[in-house]
């Protein structure tokens, strides 16, 4: 790796004088400043912010945003920043901004940023193989894929990544299949607080039935079977997944759920105990069935066999699917 | 010249076998590059390339093994003659795309080595009914005309009245075992499908009349004969078109002629599924209701299968008659008892021993 060569000055700049809106080395989010505060009211500024100096006189910020609005906050001005000039490589900027963060660790929304700006100035194996694993991301030409396509992601949805509430695997599934309904998605999956497995999950059964009944995925997104659900104003969000998730898999299993309806209707006469199940094979397959019975004494038992067995005797077993 | 190909790779060693002479000469405006025993395997080429190089080798482990059944489900107890992997012939749900990590079509010209096994086999199994195919690997007759391989069988099989060796293929290389009379104990069975199905998912097998029209003239050169339905595809209409191909069947060929029909749905390993979406987009039969079943295979669920079997049963017993002899290939003992009311090693002869007994009645084996 190169060094990063750096040329600065210190000067004392005003709020007023930097310009916020020009985001360009930013890769960090979701950082709270109620610690920086007070810190910086008790023992002052450690670290000194870097600018850059811009054509029109104005600064952007390369590192320390947040100890800037902290400032701001606290009404300190003007502030002693480090400016590098305008002509200073963009790269090496960035790095500089890279590195100074690199201690505190990246969580998804900063580790998508981070890649999708190192990846203008970076060669792909350099990314892959040393600014990956600074990342905390494993060293494959996957995982930049996955990165560079959550850095897509709406800035509506950065938080719910942040937070755990979107996945990095399940937004680049979402863009990869789904990009025209990828905000939809991303809505039904934080409004039913579902987690990664069930977001994946969704997506995977939403191609397979797109693909098997011919319909696409608008259609099935917005039919009743899925907006009913999400409708009903008593029903916790749980519920509404669950139902969303049944009539998937009915979708999917037509027979198998039919042959679980079957199966229930076949046991219901049997009339057992709380103490006697009967499970039938996994998903109907080979035909074993199992009956369990806990007893804690033998009158327990025979209670429990003096139903079972006149069942069996009448055929009631004979029905099962 | 049976089948396209570009190139042709030769191991070492095996140059002066005759049958890497044979298919040397025959393709002799091929190129030939040479390669070191085991130095070949897949690097970034596609399954479709890899089809297209012929790769001549010898095969240094057991050249008979037993069909890689699993005990949840029910085997026939066939063997396996194992003669070469991949095919030709590229059937888009084809189990081999996702089954062997070595590229290319191979052939193993070291039939010597896989005739004295065969002997050996023999004798370490005297007197018992021993049931061979060369189709599980690769297609039995795809590369015949070829390796003129059906002719060499021959004629070891006059000295092993007791082993029956059945030639699997989707196509309709038939010219060389027409050209001897033919021997007792060597049947010949055909893959069958409706023909929507074989147009569009069995690329570059011989059309359902095509092979139907092979076993005729199979069957009146003196033949026995056997059929596969084997995949059988669940879709919508799927009645209609495998009712139809049941009814051709029997109006090609005499049911007296048949020694058995397998049926079997279509099944797969798990990693197969992203293999067919990739290499055949446009084929539909992938999304259906499948399950993982006991053999950690996809499978239609099993009200679907015996649904299916029941159906098929009926259609062959009412073109061909209810003396056809029928059984399911690798499933498990409940199937059986719904479509049968029997379950083979239950109180009834095993699969093995009722498909002995078959060609023991139609005189084909002689055992104990």
């Amino acid at each position: 790796m190169e060094k990063i060569p750096l040329e600065w000055t210190t000067k004392a700049v005003f709020f007023s004088q930097i310009d916020w809106a020009d985001t360009r080395f930013r890769i960090t989010y979701g950082r709270p400043m109620a610690a920086l505060i007070p810190s910086i009211r008790n023992v002052g500024l450690l670290n000194q912010a870097v600018l850059q100096e811009k054509e029109s006189g104005q600064f952007r910020i390369v590192a320390g945003a947040r100890r800037l609005r902290a400032l701001q906050e606290i009404g300190q001005e003007p502030i002693e920043c480090k400016i590098a000039p305008v002509e200073s490589r963009e790269k090496g900027l960035l790095l500089w901004n890279f590195f100074e963060n690199l201690d505190r660790g990246f969580n998804p929304v900063e580790q998508a940023l981070a890649v999708k700006k190192l990846s203008a100035f970076l060669e792909e194996k350099e990314l892959i193989q040393e600014y990956l694993p600074y990342l905390g991301l494993a060293p494959k030409k996957e995982t930049l894929e996955r990165f560079s396509i959550v850095a897509e992601i709406s800035p509506l949805y950065r938080q719910a990544l942040f937070e755990g509430r979107l996945f990095p695997e399940t937004i680049e599934l979402t863009l990869k299949e789904f990009r025209p309904v990828a905000n939809l998605i991303w809505a039904l999956f934080v409004f039913l607080h579902w987690g990664f497995q069930k977001q994946k999950e969704f997506l995977t059964e939403l191609k397979e039935i797109s693909k098997r009944i011919g319909r696409d995925w608008v259609s099935i997104l917005l039919s009743e079977f899925l907006t009913e659900p999400c409708q009903r104003p008593l029903w916790t969000p749980q519920q509404k997944g669950v139902a969303i998730r049944n009539f998937f898999r009915a979708c999917l299993y037509p027979t198998l759920t039919e042959t679980e309806k079957a199966f229930a209707q076949s046991i219901a006469p049997l009339n057992l105990d709380q103490r006697s199940k009967i499970s039938p094979p996994p998903f109907f397959e080979g035909g074993r069935y199992n009956l369990e019975i806990s007893f804690s004494s033998s009158q327990e038992l025979k209670e429990s066999l003096g139903r079972i067995v006149p069942a069996l005797e009448q055929g009631k077993f004979d029905r099962l699917p | 010249m049976p089948f396209f190909f570009n190139k042709i790779i030769v191991e070492r060693g095996c140059q002066t076998a005759p049958l890497t002479q044979k298919i040397l000469q025959t393709y002799a405006h091929l190129p030939v590059e040479w390669a070191d025993q085991g130095s070949r395997s897949f690097f970034g080429e596609s399954i479709s390339d890899s089809k297209r190089t012929l790769y001549l080798t010898r095969f240094k482990g057991d050249l008979i093994k037993p069909c890689p059944g699993t005990k949840e489900y029910i085997c026939c107890g066939y063997r396996i003659l194992h003669i070469g992997t991949n095919c030709p012939i590229d059937c888009s749900y084809c189990i081999l795309q996702a089954y062997f990590n070595q590229p290319y079509t191979r052939l193993f010209v070291n039939t010597e080595d896989l005739f004295r096994q065969l002997n050996q086999f023999v004798v370490h199994h005297p007197g018992e009914i021993i049931r061979l195919g060369t189709g599980e690997f690769t297609d039995s007759l795809a590369f015949d005309p070829l390796t003129g391989f059906s002719h060499l069988l021959k004629e070891e099989l006059y000295a092993y009245p007791n082993v029956l060796v059945e030639l699997k293929t989707k196509t309709s290389a038939i010219q060389n075992l027409l050209q001897e009379e033919p021997l007792k104990n060597l049947m010949v069975s055909w893959s069958l499908n409706p023909s929507t199905i074989i147009r569009k998912e069995e690329y570059g097998a011989a059309s359902l009349s095509e092979r139907l029209e092979a076993a005729r003239i199979c069957q009146e050169k003196g033949y026995r004969l056997g059929f596969h339905f084997d995949p059988i595809f669940f879709s919508p209409g799927w009645e209609d078109a495998y009712q139809s191909t049941v009814e051709l069947l029997f109006s090609t060929v005499p049911a007296d002629k048949i020694v058995w029909i397998s049926l079997g749905c279509f099944r797969f390993i798990p990693t197969l599924k992203p293999i067919i979406q990739q290499r055949s987009p446009a084929s539909r039969y992938i999304y259906q209701e499948f399950i993982p079943a006991l053999d950690k295979k996809m499978r239609y669920v099993q009200p679907i299968r015996v649904a299916i079997y029941r159906k098929m049963l009926q259609w062959i017993q009412t073109y061909g008659g209810k003396g056809i002899t029928v059984y399911l290939c690798m499933e498990n003992p409940s199937v059986w008892e719904k479509v049968f009311h029997f379950i083979p090693g239950k109180g009834h002869p095993s699969l093995t021993e009722m498909l002995d007994q078959r060609v023991l009645d139609l005189g084909m084996v002689e055992g104990k």
